[in-house]
């Protein structure tokens, strides 16, 4: 259960982020895509189109080439080919690490937190591997707000310091746009949620075996913990499924692929950054005490 | 770490405490005096009204001092007072802004309440059932009810206390309906309030982010969450502030009889909370069985 979280930021996004970083295939991408106006694989297919058209042309006028043209011809070819296999090559292996990174925030958001035991589901809201400055920052129900995820991309697109997303359309971004909207509608599943999650911590103390007119035998104590266990679980996996759908909204519908891989990376950078300063201020802190004087019982 | 914040630690350390222990302590104490106190105090025939009222005080004084200390703790670590590590698994689940929810001490309340008004039902019902036809009977109330009550604790107290909801005055149940109307419009806020302190953290971050830059981007988390912590810390202040004032509310309203029902109702729950028997069970206990 605690490791997706050490496995997302080191082990798969650094390469990730090192492979953006250290190859040159992104500045090329850049360029073709301001060229011909798209970031899909359209650039590599016309290649593909181009050389073989090529092919069959060239094949009629063969007889007239001489040699230092074909030779010419086949250098270009070559180099052509080349520079085509490392495309394909680069757009592999990212579609590669952006579908690890999918599948990994998925099996985070819907198969690796699944409790066993009942004491999992206070783990789930309070999981002792994230320092509660953390947990304070970003944390709702366990983990990231999900309407924070896309606060996140607004704030990225309408950055005035980072180019990032600066391509993203206005009908997106705007304040009237599609992402600001979906921001309002998350807030109400979540206001929703916020409401079930009340009306338990507000009603157990007539559900639990220990409230005044709830007396049970210490069998039937255990069944009604259950029960209530089982009611916070359920409020825990309906935010789990909201926070899956706004990740979704983002990576999956709202983005193309390299930008939806740059809110990845982004997204996995800040949360590790507020992991390590999470983890400075707890060392710094200690725990949270009180002054003797004002600590006097009576 | 450096020097100064070596020494810094050092020095507040040496006139300060952990909240954990403070906690402990205070459990201890409600546990093992304050709640026996208060309750063989409810026992004694004839009840001293005078007795009960000073272990009423002593009891609400104990809670208020809880919330004060938390207040203070909050000011030197929000973040572990929002996500308390000395609670237990039990617990965890049902605590709301580093404490219970506000809503719990007048359902606490209201389940008195409603309890005494179905045994009126059920004592009225049973009436009519089996004497149809003779309508004085309803005026004798008080027998009946004890009755059903018959395996319950209460009927071993003194009258005042096991009758201390039954029939109780207009203005009580018209000053809880005022605190719960407070309520339904306080906490919606305060988690609004919450929601938009997170909010605003993360667009500052998405806002001032630079790609590539590492070191800067770490430091404008780092000052927006300093940022945040404060704007958090004010929340929660709001929030134990409405959770002390509907505390002191209900035992304002309340006569000392159903005050101490009250205040016992609630220790025994905090209490429960850390059953040894009921815990080993838990801790074993599978999700799904």
């Amino acid at each position: 259960m605690n490791t997706w979280r050490q496995t997302m930021k080191r082990a798969k996004s650094q390469p990730l982020l090192k492979f953006l970083k250290e190859s040159d295939w992104e500045e090329s991408i850049k360029s073709e895509s301001k060229d011909e106006g798209s970031r899909s694989s359209s650039s590599i297919l016309k290649q593909v189109n181009s050389m073989s058209i090529n092919i069959k042309e060239s094949s009629k006028r063969s007889e007239e080439c001489t040699t230092e043209n074909y030779g010419l011809w086949r250098n270009e070819q070559k180099a052509r080919a080349a520079r085509l296999e490392k495309h394909l090559k680069a757009k592999w292996a990212l579609e590669e690490l952006i579908a690890e990174q999918l599948v990994l925030f998925h099996a985070h958001c819907n198969k690796v937190m699944v409790p066993t035991k009942l004491k999992d589901v206070a783990r789930l809201l309070m999981p002792e591997w994230v320092h509660p400055h953390e947990l304070a920052a970003l944390s709702w129900l366990g983990d990231w707000r999900p309407s924070a995820i896309l606060d996140l991309l607004r704030s990225l697109a309408t950055s005035s310091s980072s180019s990032a997303f600066s391509s993203l359309s206005a009908d997106l971004v705007s304040p009237e746009g599609v992402l600001a909207q979906a921001v309002k509608e998350i807030r109400i599943e979540e206001a929703v949620i916020d409401e079930e999650m009340a009306e338990i911590q507000a009603n157990c103390i007539m559900h639990l075996p220990f409230g005044p007119v709830n007396a049970k035998s210490s069998k039937m104590a255990l069944a009604c913990v259950h029960s209530e266990f089982e009611k916070v679980h359920r409020v825990i996996t309906k935010a789990q499924n909201l926070r899956a759908k706004a990740l979704d909204l983002v990576v999956e519908k709202l983005l193309g692929q390299i930008d939806a891989a740059e809110f990845v990376v982004v997204f996995t950078t800040i949360q590790e950054m507020i992991h390590q300063i999470s983890s400075q201020q707890k060392l710094r802190n200690g725990p949270v005490s009180i002054p003797v004087k004002a600590s006097g019982t009576n | 770490m450096n020097l100064l914040s070596i020494s810094a630690t050092f020095g507040r350390k040496k006139t300060s405490r952990p909240f954990k222990d403070y906690y402990n302590e205070w459990f201890n104490s409600l546990e093992k005096t304050l709640l026996p106190q208060l309750q063989n105090v409810m026992l004694t025939d004839p009840i001293s009204p005078s007795q009960l009222s000073i272990h009423v005080t002593t009891m609400q004084q104990h809670f208020q001092a809880y919330y004060n200390a938390l207040d203070v703790a909050a000011s030197d670590d929000i973040a572990q007072v929002l996500y308390p590590e000395w609670r237990n698994s039990l617990e965890k689940p049902f605590i709301w802004m580093g404490d219970l929810h506000p809503y719990l001490l007048t359902n606490l309340l209201r389940s008195f309440l409603d309890v005494e008004e179905e045994a009126e039902h059920y004592y009225l019902d049973t009436n009519e059932h089996d004497h149809n036809d003779d309508g004085g009977v309803k005026g004798d109330d008080g027998e009946g009810v004890i009755k059903i009550g018959k395996d319950s604790e209460f009927c071993v107290r003194p009258y005042e206390v096991a009758m201390a909801y039954r029939s109780p005055s207009k203005t009580l149940s018209t000053r809880v309906e005022q605190i719960e109307c407070g309520l339904r419009l306080m906490v919606p806020a305060l988690v609004v309030r919450a929601r938009n302190v997170q909010a605003a953290f993360v667009e500052r971050v998405g806002g001032e982010w630079e790609g590539g830059k590492r070191d800067e981007a770490k430091a404008v988390i780092g000052e927006a969450m300093v940022a945040e912590m404060e704007e958090l810390a004010g929340v929660f202040l709001d929030a134990n502030r409405l959770r002390r004032s509907v505390f002191s509310d209900i035992l304002s309203v309340t006569n000392v009889y159903q005050a101490a029902v009250f205040l016992e109702g609630l220790a025994q729950f905090l209490v429960g909370f850390k059953n040894i028997t009921l815990l080993r069970e838990f801790d074993k206990r599978k999700l799904a069985n």
